[in-house]
């Protein structure tokens, strides 16, 4: 096992449910998670996997009443997140916590102008007593920082483009330099090119600042490009974690990371078709016994409907499969 | 800094407001109005002109010393519809003004806190919504007698639920939209989501409705005065001058067009107001 240094996030055995007048939805169940101080941790996962919720969880903005944090620990630091009050909970957000949001063209208040919507965080977190235009230096700055021009700081989002609108929420989640930046998603819903200018931003101004960052995806070439290490989620569980070239190159994997793989065309191989995992995701209303995945993978054993498989961990790279429980991962040569 | 940026965004709403042509007409029906009532001590004597009785002249057809003609004591109408037009706006701009601050707190408060706040704030509120506003008015008038201050609040206090529900049903709508999760994610407070994310998103609404408030609470006093629980003779009031001059209408219209047409005018001009400010208010129809 890798030494661990300096954890800045450590998420232990995380249980999140959402409680709607339809039933309980189990959506994180059992996560564990470890984030240290300047890496970027790829979360990666198929819809409906838990990623968003891990990323509400840690800054506890799960739906009011509904959602909630049932167990498990997360700490920040020395802090623990998830029973902090409120009032405690709104000086972290935004100034050591901070988020990226998926769709740009949403969560930008149309109707306020993207000067005061960088401005606000920074009055929500500067010592009180800062003066207006000191702020207003400081957006200058930041937007500056992202690559947007400051005199267009008058202007509402509508004026903007998608990706200028994502350099916006960039700047607002970086501005007060926050030690950790949860990504979800931030390049989804931008093509291609625009992908690239952001990621290289966000690279570039992570490394500047120091910035910690959870970057949630379910695209294994943002992972490839961007990431440090890498965390497989599925159904509300890390199945299998390790530094990226562990998931892209070794040999071993937890079959449903082999699954994601099989997804993604290759272009070196001749390929005729790509190979989907078959099958759904299991119903999270119902808490399972055994492994998550049992019912689509191709591996299936007896064990793996009556036994949750334990982590096995080769060199920092984790795999929660009863494939590997027997043998260290190593040996499966 | 700050203040440049101010002047500059309001010049683009008067910019875009200036462009719908009937806005502007409403605009200066709404000045005549306001200039008529705020300089009238001016130009005219309030007892000698307005309340006090000249049988001598009575009737007398519209000239060039009495431009709307005379009523049945020989006071002048013009005089009397110009005052009659301070006690509208104020009745207006009062009901407009309370509906909006109460029913923003309340609506604010019971949408965004939801739960128990919600339901019982909004109940309490469906309770007056359940009393036709006329009817509400008329109870708060009979109880605590007519007076313009008792109109002012029972107007007041009639629409102070109608406000509300727009406010809350803003609230809800934009409660769970994403830039408010993004606000929160960036550590806002509460009052800084309410105050600055969301009452913006919903003031081109609220100020809609403010002047239409504005219109109705003015057509609201013409008629309670018009069955004579409003403001009393010989206190010239539009929706009185209306009841007193029905009599009259066969052998001299002028006595009911005048009042009529000064009330239709002023409801207009609220009206159309209110259509350019929703427009011109959006950012989003800027070009």
């Amino acid at each position: 096992m890798m030494p661990m240094e300096n954890p800045l996030l450590i998420i232990k055995d995380l249980h999140v449910s959402y409680k709607t007048d339809d039933g309980v939805i189990y959506a994180i169940n059992g996560l564990d998670l470890v984030l240290n101080k300047g890496e970027t941790l790829g979360l990666v996962g198929e819809t409906g996997a838990g990623k968003t919720t891990t990323a509400l969880s840690i800054l506890k903005l799960l739906p009011e009443r509904i959602g909630s944090i049932d167990s498990g620990t997360i700490q920040f630091h020395d802090e623990r997140l998830d029973n902090a009050p409120e009032a405690k909970m709104r000086l972290i957000r935004g100034s050591q916590i901070s988020m990226i949001f998926q769709d740009p063209m949403t969560c930008l208040n149309p109707v306020l102008t993207i000067g005061d919507q960088i401005a606000e965080v920074l009055e929500s977190h500067c010592p009180p007593g800062t003066k207006a235009a000191e702020i207003q230096r400081k957006v200058d700055e930041i937007m500056t920082m992202v690559g947007l021009p400051p005199d267009r700081k008058e202007e509402y989002p509508h004026q903007f483009s998608g990706g200028m609108k994502q350099r916006v929420d960039i700047a607002i989640a970086l501005a007060c330099e926050p030690e950790l930046l949860l990504a979800d998603e931030p390049t989804t819903a931008l093509d291609v090119t625009i992908q690239a200018q952001v990621l290289d931003l966000m690279r570039g101004l992570k490394d500047k600042l120091g910035t910690s960052m959870l970057l949630i995806t379910h695209d294994l070439g943002v992972v490839a490009e961007t990431c440090d290490r890498v965390a497989i989620i599925y159904a509300g569980e890390i199945i299998e974690t390790g530094e990226v070239d562990d998931i892209f190159y070794l040999e071993d994997h937890h079959p449903y990371t082999k699954g994601l793989f099989g997804s993604i065309p290759s272009m070196n191989e001749k390929m005729k078709r790509l190979n989907p995992i078959a099958g759904l995701m299991p119903d999270p209303s119902i808490k399972y016994v055994g492994c998550p995945f049992a019912d689509r993978c191709p591996h299936k054993m007896a064990i793996c409907e009556t036994q949750k498989p334990q982590p096995v961990v080769t060199n920092g790279h984790m795999i929660k499969c009863h494939l590997f429980s027997s043998k260290p991962a190593g040996d499966n040569k | 800094m700050s203040n440049v940026k101010r002047r500059s965004q309001f010049s683009s709403v008067l910019h875009r407001f200036a462009k719908n042509k009937l806005a502007v007409v409403g605009v200066i029906i709404f000045f005549v109005m306001a200039f008529g009532a705020l300089t009238a001590d001016i130009f005219f004597d309030y007892k000698l002109q307005a309340l006090d009785q000249n049988a001598k002249d009575k009737f007398l057809p519209p000239s060039r010393e009495h431009i709307f003609g005379t009523d049945h004591y020989g006071r002048d109408l013009f005089v009397r519809i110009v005052y009659g037009g301070r006690i509208s706006l104020i009745v207006g701009f009062f009901t407009a003004g309370f509906g909006l601050i109460f029913g923003t707190i309340i609506g604010a408060s019971a949408g965004y806190f939801g739960g128990k706040v919600d339901n019982i704030l909004m109940r309490i509120m469906d309770i007056f919504l359940a009393i036709p506003a006329m009817l509400l008015a008329i109870c708060i008038v009979a109880a605590l007698g007519g007076g313009l201050f008792n109109l002012l609040l029972a107007n007041g206090i009639a629409n102070v639920p109608r406000y509300s529900r727009i406010v809350r049903g803003h609230v809800m709508g934009l409660k769970n939209s994403e830039f408010i999760e993004a606000a929160r994610a960036s550590g806002a407070n509460d009052k800084r989501i309410i105050f600055k994310h969301i009452i913006p998103n919903a003031l081109g609404q609220l100020i809609v409705q403010a002047t239409l408030t504005m219109a109705m609470a003015i057509l609201s006093v013409a008629s309670l005065s018009f069955v004579g629980l409003g403001i009393n003779p010989p206190t010239p009031e539009w929706g009185s001058m209306l009841s007193t001059g029905k009599e009259f209408m066969r052998t001299h219209p002028n006595q009911i067009v005048i009042p009529g047409l000064a009330i239709m005018m002023a409801v207009l001009s609220f009206n159309l107001i209110g259509d350019g400010l929703r427009d011109a208010l959006d950012p989003r129809l800027k070009n």
